[in-house]
């Protein structure tokens, strides 16, 4: 149905579905490679085994559940401030099913440990080619939409998802090179350090762009509708989007901190590790802010909670960071589970959170409801995630530090005072409240399922009628 | 290998110029008002779906 007088929600609800699935999907396979962590016998031959498993985590939490969650957030808010409908429903129909067919066949992919090789990308070549053509799908209907809007601004939300649709293409494209010697095989087309430069420009970039641009799109148009206020600085938003275009690109190099990259580049990756704490920061406080003079608000919203605390967290882990970029930093943290805990207060506190917060706000205007059908178990939700994230990354700060300082104590003739192993014992109990964490994140996911389920089915699907502009001040 | 650090220089130059020139564009006076409008252009737009029900 083409119907010019009404928004597509269609590809919206769609999406916004499936990211709680995917949302519970991806983190349930944390949860068991935390398991198989604390408790290595659940690792059962070469299918399920942590080896194997980690990727799949990896990638069905970034782009399943948080790809989902951006593809529906972007359509929705591209949709509502441009006044416009989706510039094609054909395609963008192609969009979530080719998306969802790239995600079953990771699934299937890499239990068969049919893989790239690398962090983040370890799709093989033809599912490669896949994620480009629906990438390049996603690109035209928004940008299609946006070049079809009903009003002059483009809101700053929309600059924040275009920059992550135009960067994450570049990355893709340029980290995917590959020279396929089978169909299931493929090598990188760059060798030895200038690989490992490019996969961290690459793996880095994705956080700034995918999990960092997109959810900040995300940030900029959902906080402002929950909390009915506008954004505190518009003028700020507009520098805090330049600053991250300007910057992030030279971060990656801190992934690679003594290793054979130049010195020069490490140093340079730190350098502007350090300077991104300034434009994040802005971000952050200028999403805070939105609040200033409506805090009770969030005695009484749970929505607003999440979106509220995701932000926290995102403060938190870009001010962590850069700390870690710092050379002599990283000596300590680099290759522990500092690093693990940093990601996670990254991934579970920001993005996941922010995404849960826009997504409760979503399904009951795609359902034709006034609300989600149950605000308690949003509330109870709120509760179990944030428990869940501040164990996780409490526990995995002790035992990274605990990991580093052990791996570094010499004895005064110069030998290891620990053994690996003795490493691996101190840790062990950390890693069962990590475990204990993510199930408890889990866990809110699969109410937040059952609300939705709730909500779905006391609502209807519903098209809004797309109003007519509103008068210009 | 002159004229390739000349460009590299000159591109970080550029940027760095470039954004200082959109930092001063967007405190200046003359965009406030737009500005102001973005920000409220959102709230304005009723997105509840008791709205559409007339």
């Amino acid at each position: 149905m083409d119907n010019q007088t009404t928004y597509n929600y269609k590809v919206v609800r769609q999406f916004a579905i499936m990211t709680v699935v995917w949302g519970i999907v991806g983190m349930l396979v944390g949860v068991v490679i935390a398991s198989q962590l604390s408790w290595p016998e659940l690792n059962f031959g070469p299918y399920f085994h942590f080896g194997r498993l980690r990727a799949l985590h990896t990638s069905a939490v970034i782009f399943a559940f948080g790809g989902s969650g951006l593809m529906a957030t972007s359509f929705y808010v591209v949709q509502r401030t441009c006044n416009t409908r989706l510039f094609s429903d054909k395609l963008a129909a192609f969009v979530f099913w080719g998306w969802q067919v790239v995600i079953l066949s990771v699934i299937v992919t890499y239990p068969l440990g049919i893989t790239f090789n690398k962090e983040y990308a370890e799709m093989e070549w033809p599912i490669k080619i896949l994620v480009a053509i629906v990438w390049v799908a996603y690109a035209i209907v928004f940008f299609g939409t946006i070049a079809k809007r009903k009003v002059k601004h483009i809101y700053v939300a929309n600059w924040f998802y275009g920059a992550f649709i135009l960067a994450v293409t570049l990355l893709h494209v340029v980290n995917s090179a590959f020279v396929p010697v089978s169909l299931w095989k493929s090598y990188s087309v760059y060798a030895g350090a200038v690989d490992a430069m490019v996969q961290w420009w690459y793996g880095h970039n994705a956080v700034g762009f995918f999990l960092t641009a997109g959810f900040l799109g995300m940030m900029y148009y959902f906080v402002p509708k929950q909390a009915g206020r506008p954004i505190y600085s518009y003028r700020l938003s507009v520098v805090h989007f330049w600053a991250l275009i300007f910057t992030y690109m030279w971060a990656g190099p801190h992934h690679l901190h003594y290793t054979a990259l130049p010195d020069w580049t490490q140093s340079l990756g730190m350098v502007f590790s350090l300077i991104l704490l300034a434009p994040s920061w802005g971000g952050m406080i200028n999403g805070i802010m939105t609040l200033s003079g409506a805090w009770h608000k969030l005695r009484t919203d749970p929505v607003l909670k999440f979106l509220i605390t995701a932000l926290s967290f995102y403060g938190m882990s870009t001010f962590e960071g850069p700390m870690m970029a710092i050379k002599t930093v990283n000596a300590l943290s680099h290759y522990t589970d500092w690093t693990v805990g940093h990601v996670h207060s990254g991934a579970l506190g920001w993005v996941a959170m922010i995404t849960i917060g826009s997504i409760y706000y979503l399904i009951p205007r795609l359902f034709g409801r006034e609300q989600m059908w149950s605000v308690r178990l949003i509330e109870t939700h709120f509760w179990i995630a944030t428990l869940g994230v501040v164990l996780y990354i409490a526990s995995m700060w002790i035992a990274g530090v605990t990991e580093g300082l052990m791996w570094r104590a010499v004895n005064p003739d110069g030998t290891l005072t620990y053994a690996f192993i003795d490493a691996v014992k101190a840790t062990h109990p950390y890693y069962v409240i990590r475990f204990l964490g993510g199930l408890m994140f889990l866990s809110g996911m699969v109410l937040m399922l059952y609300n939705v389920i709730r909500t779905a089915s006391a609502g209807r699907p519903v098209d809004a009628a797309i109003p007519a502009v509103h008068a210009h001040a | 290998m002159e004229w390739q650090d000349f460009l590299r220089i000159g591109v970080t130059v550029l940027g760095f110029l470039c954004f200082v020139a959109i930092i001063m564009w967007a405190f200046s006076k003359g965009t406030k008002p737009e500005m102001d409008e973005a920000a409220q252009a959102v709230l304005l737009d009723d997105d509840l779906p008791h709205a559409e029900h007339q």
